[in-house]
């Protein structure tokens, strides 16, 4: 086994506190015998380790695992406590309020919001529409001269009345005449 | 498993004596490394059960991603470290006083003298050198376990190692010791 000088060196810890294998040992003692700075330092790491401890005594020793017991117990305590007590749900009181919060405030919000013109949504809702007291001469038609901006809103595909009359049989259009001879010829 | 995981295992299932376990194991150790950091009896008591104080307190913070030994003299260094901070804030030098129950000999003194002087130029050294110093010394952790303990790399640890053990030397020669025998 060979190592470098700054293995070595870096291994003189362990070689002091016989920490090392057999091989280690045999090839740090062929090193000190040349190496006069490793050498020195191995004396240093002895001295350092030559250097005693003050024994605070028996009455330290016994006491202090006792001590540690007893507060390692009151810890266990304290966290059993926390765990079944009804503080510890004191960090959700925060987010439980939120929510209650929306929960009322947002549908409260929603209801004073302005309405809007249901024909916003879908101006072509026919349903919507207030005609009962339109005459049928007020409706105007395609060949009534719309303008152009009006002709071109108008969807040119949609069925005109003229085209959902020719789909009424005969005893429907009779039908819907009495009804606008008892209606005085008002639609809606 | 390991023994320690073990206890911390148990300890954690609510078993208290597994604490007390970990403090009959490690006490001794633990309070020497302190020791030989602040060279002061009743500091060093201290911070023995500071130190497992801190245990108690922060075993749930135990990854396990280094050995519990490894973690539990980051536990003491931390302390120990901040301790001196605090100390040299107000630092009083107090001369310490060579006890020497030996029986009179001249070469017995020098040498109580001469360990006397390398413990003097420990306490000297920068607290991190001195950290490492005493972890791979007296501890006997290797490079890999100091540099855990420390929270760097192992190349720090040499560094500061191998500048830790020059200046001790350097000051051993300015005292007049030859550390060649």
């Amino acid at each position: 086994m060979t190592l470098s000088h700054d293995e070595i060196r870096g291994l003189l810890p362990e070689y002091a506190g016989v920490l090392l294998t057999d091989d280690q040992k045999q090839c740090i003692e062929a090193h000190l015998e040349q190496c006069r700075e490793c050498a020195e330092m191995l004396v240093l790491l002895k001295d350092l380790r030559d250097c005693e401890v003050a024994d605070p005594g028996d009455i330290f020793w016994k006491t202090l695992p006792q001590k540690i017991r007893a507060l390692s117990r009151d810890e266990h305590a304290r966290r059993s406590a926390w765990r079944f007590s009804p503080a510890r749900l004191l960090p959700l009181v925060p987010a439980l309020l939120l929510i209650i919060l929306a929960f009322f405030v947002f549908p409260f919000q929603v209801r004073q919001a302005p309405q809007r013109d249901p024909l916003f949504r879908d101006p072509l809702e026919y349903s919507l529409l207030e005609l009962d007291d339109i005459t049928e001469k007020q409706i105007r038609t395609r060949e009534g001269g719309l303008t152009a901006e009006e002709a071109a809103l108008l969807d040119a595909t949609a069925p005109s009345y003229h085209s959902e009359f020719v789909t009424l049989s005969s005893d429907e259009l009779s039908a819907l005449f009495r009804t606008l001879q008892s209606k005085d010829h008002k639609g809606g | 498993m390991d023994d320690d995981i073990r206890l911390v295992e148990r300890y954690m299932a609510g078993d208290d004596m597994a604490m007390e376990e970990i403090v009959l194991k490690y006490q001794r150790v633990i309070y020497a490394f302190v020791y030989r950091m602040t060279r002061d009896m009743e500091e060093a008591k201290d911070l023995t059960q500071k130190t497992f104080m801190n245990v108690i307190g922060g075993i749930r913070n135990f990854r396990r991603q280094s050995s519990f030994k490894t973690w539990l003299y980051q536990i003491a260094a931390h302390a120990t470290l901040n301790q001196i901070r605090q100390c040299r804030k107000n630092e009083v030098e107090i001369g310490e006083t060579i006890v020497c129950n030996q029986k009179g000999a001249l070469s017995l003194l020098m040498e109580k003298q001469r360990i006397q002087d390398v413990r003097s130029a420990l306490s000297l050294l920068p607290e991190r050198q001195r950290l490492t110093v005493v972890l791979r010394v007296y501890e006997g952790l290797n490079c890999e376990e100091t540099a855990g303990v420390m929270g760097c790399s192992e190349g720090a640890v040499k560094a500061q190692y191998h500048n830790g053990v020059r200046k001790l030397r350097e000051a051993m020669k300015e005292k007049g010791h030859d550390t060649v025998s």
